[in-house]
């Protein structure tokens, strides 16, 4: 494991500026090359960085695409843990489509004031959060909004998580005199067989999922026990996933 | 045949399989005759060939029997319910899990992902409907409102009071009343034993952190079997060493 977040002035200072600049093509080539698998050409990557100075939108692409995504996770999340919607062995429950709570209705009603109920069905199911049970129920398949085969989801979910992950190693970056106490940021990794992959994400999967169904536990709790806290509000949490260097 | 009736019924609430049970009887069988042919004589022991003469048990078995009191043989012990694969593959593959990773609850027929399409994988020979009734009768599985079914347990076992169960509270118990004790006489070399400080719940909320404890214990213990099992490989390697058995074992306390 290598253990990240110590002040930069510990490193060699010789050259930095150089070294710098090369990380700097190297984090742009990352970015293009994602791009482009994206389909976003090159005359259009060129066109972008010059416009990118220029544009100052208010509210970030990703975000703006993210508004449902968030809200659909807030409602599962509902479902999850309230006790009008979990059944006696605490899992949740089957639910009408239509009618008073418990029912996806009403979920829809408090999540998304003004959308249809079958717009957020169509949504859910999509994103398999929620699983048609006959012509007038809805089960609930899973707290993971899952964006798999969703490109445009999918880039904007990548932009965040570049975002978020940036932020911190730019405050771990920091001198230990000028910081608090390093976000924890920590990697495993080692050179193994293609065939070994497969069995990797098995044993992950499980701890990912409960690492990650902790902190949301825990944020959400802190958002119901503390909803009028004063002062601007900012999003934390914790990203975990598995990759393979390609 | 009246008369056993009633003992193949205690059999079957007691969990003990048909191979289990002719291996007791043949133990019993063989120990009576036994006692029998000596009643019947001069009250001396008769020979192992005159006990497989009256038994039908081929001599070879009467001596080994005779050795030890009547018990199941450890060959014919029932290794694990056959649906334990059945549930299994639920419980990992991919196609009956949720997007947490978590056993899907399943219509009971139709295309996949459903129990129906899981048997069918996965265990051949019964149909679905009669795996589903042993399922739903060892409490294994639930059966949920809109002709749904749930995974309750990833081992089939029979509850009450069986032999498995009353052995399994033996080795738990044995367990922990082991490492108390041990770490009372040897605090240095104390083994792992912790607790959460415990919290008060409203009674409506308990089935919700219950399912809360179920789920991270089990990612726990799965993710510390996964870490571990390179020790297992490690040890096969220095054969001849000395060996100790580790486990952990997880429980949740009411009260």
């Amino acid at each position: 494991m290598n253990k990240r977040g110590m002040g930069s002035r510990r490193f060699p200072n010789r050259g930095a500026e150089h070294l710098h600049v090369d990380l700097a093509r190297e984090m742009l080539r990352v970015c293009i090359d994602t791009l482009k698998r994206h389909g976003i050409t090159e005359r259009k990557l060129r066109w972008l960085v010059k416009d990118i100075g220029a544009s100052n939108s208010d509210i970030p692409a990703s975000t703006r695409l993210f508004q449902d995504i968030s809200d659909l996770g807030k409602l599962v999340n509902e479902w999850a843990e309230n006790c009008l919607y979990v059944d006696g062995s605490g899992r949740p429950r089957v639910i009408p489509i239509v009618g008073s709570a418990p029912s996806l209705s009403a979920l829809v009603r408090t999540y998304f004031p003004r959308r249809l109920v079958r717009e957020i069905l169509r949504i859910g199911v999509e994103t398999k959060v929620l699983e048609r049970v006959g012509p007038q129920h809805v089960g609930h398949l899973g707290a993971c909004v899952l964006l798999t085969g969703n490109q445009t989801l999918l880039l904007a979910h990548a932009i965040r998580s570049i975002k978020w992950f940036l932020s911190t190693t730019y405050y771990n970056a920091r001198t230990p005199d000028e910081a608090g106490p390093a976000r924890p940021e920590r990697q495993a990794f080692a050179e193994l067989s293609e065939s070994d992959f497969n069995d990797f994400q098995n044993v992950m999967r499980e701890p990912i999922v409960s690492l990650t169904e902790m902190c949301n536990r825990w944020l959400m709790a802190r958002s119901v026990t503390r909803p009028d806290v004063v002062g601007k509000k900012i999003i934390m949490g914790v990203q975990a996933y598995i990759f393979k260097d390609i | 045949m009246v008369a056993i009736e009633p003992l193949v019924q205690l059999f079957l609430e007691l969990g003990i399989s048909s191979p289990e049970a002719e291996s007791l009887l043949r133990g019993l069988f063989v120990h009576k005759s036994r006692q029998w042919l000596a009643s019947q004589g001069d009250g001396s022991d008769p020979s192992d060939v005159r006990v497989a003469l009256v038994t039908g048990v081929h001599r070879n078995f009467v001596r080994r029997l005779l050795r030890e009191p009547p018990r199941i043989a450890e060959t014919r012990q029932r290794k694990g319910h056959a649906a334990t694969r059945l549930l299994r593959a639920w419980y990992s593959d991919v196609r009956y899990l949720d997007s947490s990773g978590k056993p899907r609850d399943l219509p009971e027929k139709g295309p996949s992902p459903s129990f129906e399409t899981l048997a069918r994988a996965y265990l051949r020979g019964p149909t679905p409907g009669v795996i589903l009734r042993e399922l739903l009768r060892t409490r294994a599985v639930e059966r949920l409102t809109e002709q749904r079914v749930r995974a309750c347990s990833r081992y089939v076992r029979a509850p009450g009071l069986s032999l498995p169960n009353i052995r399994e509270i033996g080795v738990r118990s044995k367990q922990l009343i082991e490492t108390l004790t041990a770490n009372l006489r040897g605090p240095r070399d104390a083994l792992f034993c912790d607790s959460m400080s415990s919290i008060d719940v409203a009674e409506t909320r308990a089935p919700v952190v219950h399912e809360v404890i179920n789920r991270r214990a089990t990612a726990f213990l799965r993710s510390l079997e996964a870490e571990l099992a390179s020790e297992r490989s490690y040890h096969s390697r220095s054969r001849g060493a000395r060996r100790v058995r580790l486990s952990v074992t997880v429980f949740e306390a009411k009260g």
